[in-house]
């Protein structure tokens, strides 16, 4: 997972992993266990990632401020909590749209051309 | 592998201030907890969480880099600490005994001076830096780079600082004993070590745990 290419005011959006750990976190906050199964979830099992990199990346969301995390008590066990901050949502909303302009540009790039789309036709 | 013995060389092999050891340990226990409740093996959660030694260089790598900018916030507040207790000091130390009110000025105090407004400048752009997502590439290098700088200029600001005040004293009538200002310059450089010896602790961590550039080939 590389970068997602967009360049905005003040700052770049986040690479990739953390954009998508924001994109999970913003619905609800949530631990690291459940982080890593409601990104499976979402991504219908293609994104299974590991602790070894999300944790590092929840640290890294941490120390730059695009989210905080706080111990809370769940279903009797203590957990460390994290949740998007203002910080984190200016930025998912920035690499959102970047990644949006990638994937639309990679589409238009890999889309068959036209005469051979409609010999596929008939 | 057991989460016991997983969690034993991810122990082993993290580079992390005791406080946030203990967060990143509980933290990851938490983690397997959750996973064997859900029903899964503990071969099956140790092997998905990879080698406990690549996840504690990448966990201690962030660690020290928290760990680096909060030194950097306790330096700049040791260095405002210093000149606010420096002007105090100045101020009420006399109790009227001046002959001349002491100038503020005289060489090399200046040098001090400048010391202390160029570690604040960076001191400041050093935490913008690490908290950048522009430069997350290179936070490593900042941090260690930063340290340098800081530690530099704060250790000018005391040596210029302190022999400033040791020179107007043969000088200006009124001053402080030899003593007195021997004891006022113990407390100077003890606020200093005090302030800046996280930062350093913080940098080491970093350095041993940062790859070492290869040499070119021949």
């Amino acid at each position: 997972m590389s970068e997602t290419g967009d360049d905005r005011e003040g700052g770049r959006a986040p690479a990739n992993l953390e954009l998508l750990l924001l994109g999970v976190l913003v619905r609800e906050p949530l631990h690291g266990y459940a982080i890593i199964t409601s990104l499976r979830q979402l991504s219908g099992g293609l994104f299974d990632l590991n602790e070894g990199s999300v944790y590092p990346a929840l640290h890294r969301l941490e120390r730059t401020g695009m989210v905080e995390s706080a111990w809370s008590e769940v279903q009797g066990r203590r957990r460390r909590v994290y949740r998007v901050t203002r910080k984190g949502r200016r930025s998912l909303e920035a690499g959102r749209s970047g990644w949006q302009r990638t994937a639309e540009a990679v589409r238009a790039v890999l889309a068959l051309p036209p005469s051979r789309a409609s010999r596929r036709r008939t | 592998m057991t989460v016991r013995e997983w969690m034993a060389r991810f122990d082993g092999a993290l580079a992390a201030a005791p406080a946030r050891r203990r967060v990143l340990c509980e933290e990851l226990a938490a983690h397997f907890a959750d996973a064997l409740a859900a029903g899964e093996s503990e071969v099956a959660v140790t092997a998905s969480a990879g080698a406990p030694e690549h996840v504690a260089l990448e966990c201690s790598r962030e660690a020290c880099l928290l760990a680096v900018e909060r030194a950097v916030w306790l330096l700049l507040a040791g260095l405002l600490a210093l000149g606010f207790l420096w002007r105090l000091g100045m101020v009420l130390y006399p109790l009227g005994q001046w002959v001349a009110p002491p100038r503020v000025l005289y060489p090399p105090h200046h040098v001090g001076l400048a010391a202390w407004a160029a570690t604040g400048a960076a001191g400041a752009a050093a935490v913008l830096a690490l908290r950048s997502w522009r430069l997350s590439g290179h936070h490593q290098a900042v941090a260690l780079a930063a340290t340098l700088v800081l530690v530099a200029a704060f250790a000018l600001h005391l040596v210029a600082g302190n022999l400033y005040v040791w020179l107007r004293n043969d000088i200006v009538a009124g001053s402080p004993s030899a003593g007195a200002q021997a004891a006022l310059s113990g407390a100077h450089l003890l606020v200093a070590a005090l302030a800046a010896a996280p930062l350093v602790r913080a940098a080491r961590r970093l350095r041993r745990i940062s790859p070492r550039p290869r040499p070119g080939p021949g």
